[in-house]
Formats: C-alpha cells, sequence, structure tokens
C-alpha cells in the first residue's frame, strides 16, 4: 500500500471505529394518512398495488436508501399519476445476513388504486 | 364468589395498565449522546391531515408537493476509541410548522395537503455530523 493510499485509509478507519458509521443518508416511515373506500371513488374493479422502499446497511458502516412512505406509495401508484391509493395495509421487514454485515429494511405499502 | 372476583379483578388490572392507549405522542427529535453542551431542537408530533373527501369543494389540485424541514447535530469525540465519550450538540427547527410554512411560502397558492405521507430523512457522515429532516408529501389544492 503506497503512502497517498495510507493517508486515506487511515483516517476513515478511525473515524470507522470512533463513530461506528462512515457515511448513511436514510429515510424512514413516520406517518401516512391514506384514505379509506368511503373517501374516494372507490370500485369493486379496483386494482390491488404494493409499493417497497428499502434501505441498506452495510458492515456497520456505510447506510443509504429511501425507505420511506413517499417512495414506497410512489412505486405502488407508478403509471398511475391520477391514482389514489385507499384501503391501505404497511408493513416493515427486515432481513440481516451474516451477524448484519448485511441488513436490509424495507416499507412495504399495499392498498386498492382508486379515483378522486 | 367474593375471592374468585377480586382474584378476577386482581388479574385483569395489570392487564388494564399494560394496554396501549390508542393514541401515543412520539416526538422525532434528534437524538444526541455523549456529553450533551447544547441541545435546541424541534421536531414533529402530530399533524392532523386532511383525507380525500374533506377537500373543500371547488378546490383546484396542485398535483404532488413537497416541504422539509431539519435538525442538526454535531458530536465531537474525545479519544480515539469505540467507548470514548464525545461532546455533542443538536439544533435546529424540524417540525411539521416549519415544513409547512416553507411549503407555503414556496407555493403561496397552495391551501393545503391530503394523502400526507411524513418520512424522517437521516443522514450523517462519519456519525459527527448528523442531519434529521421531516419530509411532507401530499397533493395540493388551492381555493377555486
Amino acid at each position: 500500500m503506497d503512502g497517498g493510499m495510507k493517508t486515506l485509509v487511515f483516517p476513515l478507519a478511525a473515524a470507522a471505529l470512533l463513530t461506528g458509521c462512515l457515511y448513511a443518508d436514510i429515510r424512514s416511515p413516520r406517518a401516512y394518512r391514506s384514505a379509506s373506500p368511503s373517501e374516494v371513488k372507490a370500485s369493486a374493479a379496483d386494482e390491488l398495488v404494493q409499493g417497497v422502499a428499502c434501505n441498506h446497511f452495510v458492515l456497520y458502516l456505510v447506510a443509504w436508501g429511501k425507505g420511506g412512505y413517499a417512495e414506497a406509495t410512489r412505486k405502488a401508484l407508478e403509471g398511475r399519476p391520477e391514482a389514489v391509493l385507499y384501503d391501505v395495509k404497511t408493513d416493515i421487514k427486515v432481513k440481516a445476513y451474516l451477524l448484519g454485515l448485511y441488513a436490509r429494511t424495507c416499507t412495504s405499502v399495499t392498498g386498492k388504486a382508486g379515483r378522486l | 364468589m367474593s375471592a374468585l372476583l377480586a382474584l378476577a379483578l386482581a388479574l385483569c388490572g395489570p392487564a388494564r395498565a399494560q394496554e396501549k392507549e390508542a393514541y401515543e405522542a412520539k416526538p422525532g427529535l434528534i437524538p444526541a449522546g455523549g456529553i450533551l453542551l447544547f441541545y435546541d431542537s424541534v421536531g414533529p408530533l402530530s399533524f392532523e391531515t386532511l383525507a380525500p373527501s374533506q377537500v373543500p369543494p371547488g378546490s383546484r389540485p396542485l398535483g404532488e408537493l413537497r416541504a422539509r424541514s431539519c435538525q442538526y447535530g454535531l458530536s465531537i469525540p474525545l479519544a480515539l476509541s469505540l467507548r470514548s465519550l464525545s461532546l455533542s450538540g443538536a439544533g435546529g427547527n424540524g417540525g411539521y410548522r416549519k415544513a409547512l410554512e416553507r411549503l407555503k411560502r414556496e407555493r403561496p397558492e397552495a391551501a393545503g395537503l391530503f394523502d400526507v405521507k411524513v418520512d424522517l430523512r437521516l443522514t450523517s457522515v462519519l456519525g459527527i455530523f448528523r442531519r434529521l429532516c421531516t419530509e411532507v408529501s401530499g397533493r395540493g389544492f388551492a381555493r377555486g
């Protein structure tokens, strides 16, 4: 390893040991006021849609993702710009492998796509 | 009979005490550990939003609108150790009110939001700098 690489790696390793995290940019769900069937133009033919948005965690050092409601609902209504979700169920799903060296937390939004 | 009733009440009491309230306020404040030098922060608590049916009749749709407000934190480690203490501080206004005031400034015609989603965005660099943002998104409407 040359001197330049050492000067780069050492501060990063020291920072990781000090703090346990090099960089994180994640979104987590907080609140979602979804509609009930009586609040939209619901019909029996409305399609059931699902959107999943995830945050990823690697080696306890780096975390990234858009695991919030905004991204999950956007994915659920992809290609249906005029639709609105109703009768919504939300779940959180966590997967971790190798003592948590890689982990993923996902927000899942399931509902029917209705019209306003 | 009275002994049985007393036993039933005794058993039911703790169970009732463990029941959760229908609504629990959970503030979204930025965490600060170590030796706290200062803390002056506002976080989201609750936001009573509109259902689609509550939008005033004759309103004009504005499409998807987004607003954001943030809290910031600094944490300076005192030694090169995993368990070392740190000096920390946090501040900023990451509350709903600030986010919605910002939205009102950017889109003065917006009268309100419905179909509202709220996410918390955490950005952290080396654990030294942290930012916790309240991100509000929803469908906006303007008065006809």
